[in-house]
């Protein structure tokens, strides 16, 4: 049964302006990298079909803005992800400091069920500017924060040379699933796309 | 028959085959046996096509003849009616026979129609008189008119360059077809009210206008000689915001908190005295505005307070670092006092409370607004104290650098005077506001992105409130496109804000007013519509989100979206004007001029793809996509027609 229905993912991405949300989720999902993405209004979203163990997954990647303005706007996206992504710019100190304040915003947010198990990933973006000489976090700090916080994987990556970034999606998606099961007990029937299409397919005719 | 092709538009042809082969062939006798009509005919045609919209309608004559065009409209009632049957019988029939039939019909119409096609033209409130009277007119679907020419504004001004009537024709013309791109640097800042921002700020004028019962009729009515002086003035106060910018953060990119400099400047120089007794401010009580209030009230203990209480929330650490650096700039305390006497009037302009309170005034249109602000400017004022300290001078500065160099070329093609632009001016502009990271992009885009920032940063000192939100940008983008000179950008920009910065509020009061009323139009008009979107949890309409924010600048091309704005804002100026009221019974447009049209057009949008929301959306995932990806699947007009016409159906209920 389990193996015949595909299930949904959904991971949110979060961090400051600038520091390559969108371009590390276009990297992801399309091979494809510009320096001329324009700031995420509010938020968007793309989808990657994932394998993982011999099943097929819906992984769906929201992308949102870096200014976070209005924060409770953001609940009705923010609801029901099974993964968070944290990400900062390793030229940035701000968006280092930033990461705490993501986190927590986070888990006020989104209230998942379990927030101290809550899978986040962080990924420490941009190491290909300048060569590295730039780089104002070191990677030790990073995985000391990292540490402090229950062990959330950490990635260093570099959308723009798509370094990392397959393989930081892949522990993603790993850990997204992680939270999977809880979630389906909840709520079997939103998780499942297909089936939840056709169902939904049928009385949106009765309308 | 020539009434029933301008009436329908496009939709004949496209939609309606076999019809279309009898209008085609009625428009090309048209065109043998009068050249003059024929001509206009044609020309009507391809302009309406190239922008995207059918429009027929040629220039707002005034009224006259309304006697006789009225007489002749119902003789070309009876012949179109008889036209209509005629075809309607042939239609099925040899081509060529219905050809030569109608054609005979049409012979001896043609002269009447020709005639009646010019009187039409010249008075539209045949239009209105025909659509008001219960039939279900063929041209009360609008299409594109032609644009406002330039020959058409030049005779729209007396001899001291005021516009005739008060702006009334101007507007009309603008509502319904937008504006030349050869005149848009001039006509844009008659459109957004800058002209009415002069030498006050805008409570105070809208306070004195209103009183007089006039409400910014000035505005639109000002002599050449007048707004020459305003623009002076206008550009005297940029270059002062523009000094004040440079002063708050030095290249070194030291941290500095305009607060902080607010809070200097104000200790230590008398100056400020004489904005206290400034007209607009004595009924402004300080204490609503605690970090703002800090240079009217003199007292900085406001932000020791406003960081006191910051600690408890999420973002605790990063606005106590703000106001840190506002109290560690006290050092600078100098170079801002330095042209201070000078600055003093200029100043003023930073005394946000009073230009909110202005703002609030005029929301005072909306009465639910009205009661939701007003209830709300206290408790934006303790929200301001959690989330807006959050955000200082400098993250807005950072963030704006980010944003100015992703800004897209797309505007290259419809300025070409500013891609001339040569390396070495570009970068010089770019050193001077501190522009970093620009080394990919081409000299001119480089130039484009530096007045971004130089715009951008003196908007956030201007309306310190908003300061800088992502999306500004995107704002400003096409306003610079047009306007060479960044003072005029900067006052075009100010007076576009001036109804777009609600959306941009931290306490998110305007954004979810939009939201609100967008979700209000789609339940008003479409009950199963609004039910799906219940059973979906997505009656919120958080799915619109970008397109309110943005003002359909992600949807539509560069083109597209300056004639949305032009018609959006001629409505706005229309309401500033007071012309809402007296005269929008005369106007083409059956529909009532809004301060909401963007939010009609929003609602349309989602309105046009009802079906397939119905039918196949099981998610709000999936309405949020599809209105993420409409970019190049929309037309301008045709939107603009929908919202025109939730306008007429609604605007009285919501």
């Amino acid at each position: 049964m389990a193996s015949r229905r595909r299930m949904l993912l959904k991971v949110i991405i979060l961090g400051d302006s600038g520091v390559g949300k969108t371009s590390l989720m276009n990297q992801y999902v399309n091979r494809k990298f510009s320096n001329q993405y324009k700031a995420t209004i509010g938020a968007d979203f793309l989808t990657k079909e994932v394998q993982f163990e011999d099943r097929l997954f819906t992984m769906q990647i929201w992308d949102t803005a870096g200014q976070e303005r209005f924060q409770s706007l953001g609940v009705a996206f923010y609801r029901g992800a099974d993964c968070c992504v944290l990400v900062y710019d390793v030229n940035v100190t701000k968006s280092f400091e930033n990461l705490n304040n993501w986190r927590e915003e986070f888990l006020i947010q989104a209230s998942p069920s379990d927030p101290e198990n809550f899978p986040f990933v962080v990924l420490g973006n941009k190491i290909d500017i300048d060569g590295g000489n730039s780089r104002v976090v070191s990677e030790k700090k990073a995985r000391a924060w990292c540490a402090s916080k229950g062990d959330i994987p950490y990635f260093e990556t570099s959308a723009k040379e798509g370094f990392n970034v397959e393989v930081a999606f892949q522990c993603i998606a790993k850990n997204a699933l992680k939270n999977e099961p809880e979630e389906e007990l909840y709520l079997p029937d939103t998780i499942d796309v297909t089936g939840g299409g056709q169902q939904q397919r049928s009385t949106g005719c009765e309308c | 028959m020539v009434v029933r092709r301008l009436g329908s538009g496009r939709g004949v042809t496209r939609n309606k085959a076999t019809d279309g082969v009898t209008v085609i062939s009625l428009l090309l006798l048209l065109w043998m046996f009068s050249d003059g009509g024929g001509i206009i005919f044609v020309e009507g045609g391809g302009s309406g096509r190239s922008n995207g919209g059918g429009g027929f309608w040629i220039g707002g004559g005034s009224p006259s003849n309304v006697g006789i065009a009225i007489a002749l409209t119902a003789m070309a009632g009876l012949a179109l009616a008889a036209t209509l049957v005629y075809s309607h019988r042939f239609r099925f029939e040899n081509v060529s026979y219905c050809f030569s039939a109608v054609y005979l019909f049409n012979y001896a119409c043609v002269t009447s129609f020709v005639l009646l096609w010019f009187l039409l033209v010249e008075n539209y409130s045949l239009v209105v008189l025909l659509s008001r009277g219960g039939l279900k007119s063929p041209w009360s679907r609008r299409r594109r008119k032609h644009a406002l020419l330039p020959k058409q504004w030049k005779i729209l001004f007396d001899t001291d360059g005021r516009l005739l009537d008060g702006g009334v024709k101007f507007l009309k013309k603008v509502r319904s077809g937008g504006v030349d791109p050869s005149l848009r640097a001039e006509v844009w800042p008659f459109l957004l009210g800058v002209l009415c921002q002069a030498g006050q700020r805008f409570c105070g004028c809208v306070r004195q206008c209103e009183g007089d019962g006039m409400a910014l009729f000035y505005d639109l009515g000002s002599s050449k000689e007048e707004r020459e002086s305003i623009r002076t003035q206008k550009r005297k106060e940029y270059a002062n915001l523009r000094r004040q910018c440079q002063q708050i953060v030095k290249p070194t990119e030291r941290s500095f908190n305009m607060k902080g400099t607010f809070v200097n400047s104000n200790e230590d120089s008398g100056d400020f005295s004489q904005v206290l007794d400034s007209p607009g401010v004595d009924d402004v009580s300080a204490p609503l505005f605690p970090e703002k209030g800090s240079p009217v009230g003199q007292n900085s203990d406001n932000l020791v307070h406003g960081a006191a209480s910051q600690t408890s929330t999420p973002l605790g650490e990063r606005s106590l670092s703000g106001i840190t650096c506002g109290i560690v700039s006290e050092a600078d305390t100098d170079s801002s006092d330095s042209e201070s006497s000078e600055d003093a009037e200029e100043l003023q302009l930073f005394l946000t409370p009073e230009r909110i309170q202005g703002d609030v005034d005029e929301s005072a249109e909306d009465p639910t607004l009205d009661e939701h602000i007003k209830k709300s400017t206290i408790s934006e004022a303790e929200n301001r104290s959690k989330s807006q300290m959050a955000e200082d001078f400098s993250t807005w500065q950072r963030i704006i650098r980010l944003d100015a160099v992703r800004a897209n070329d797309e505007w290259t093609v419809y300025s070409p005077s500013q891609v001339v632009v040569s390396t070495m001016k570009a970068r010089r502009l770019a050193e001077s506001v501190g522009l970093l990271d620009y080394d990919h992009l081409e000299p001119c885009r480089i130039f484009h992105a530096a007045r971004l920032v130089a715009i951008l940063e003196a908007y956030a000192l201007y309306d310190s409130e908003i300061g800088y939100c992502q999306g500004m940008s995107d704002l400003l983008s096409p306003i610079i496109s047009v306007m060479e000179k960044d003072h005029e950008a900067f006052w075009c920009f100010v007076g576009f804000m001036k109804k777009a910065r609600h959306n941009f509020r931290l306490d998110e009061v305007g954004i979810r007013r939009q939201l609100n009323m967008v979700s209000k139009i789609i339940k008003g008009k479409d009950s199963n519509l609004y039910r799906h979107l219940e059973k979906l949890q997505a009656e919120d309409c958080f799915f619109v989100y970008r397109m309110v924010v943005v003002l359909f600048r992600r949807e539509f091309n560069f083109e597209q979206t300056l004639c949305l704005w032009e018609v959006m804002w001629a409505d706005q100026a229309a309401i500033r004007a007071g012309i809402a009221k007296s005269a929008w019974g005369r106007m083409r447009l059956r529909a009532p001029p809004t301060d909401d049209l963007l939010l009609y057009a929003v609602a349309a949008c989602v309105l046009q793809r009802r079906k397939l929301i119905i039918e196949k959306y099981s998610s709000m995932d999936e309405i949020f996509r599809e209105c993420n990806s409409m970019a190049g699947h929309l037309d301008v007009w045709k939107l603009l027609d929908d919202a025109h016409d939730l306008v007429v159906n609604l605007h009285d209920k919501i």
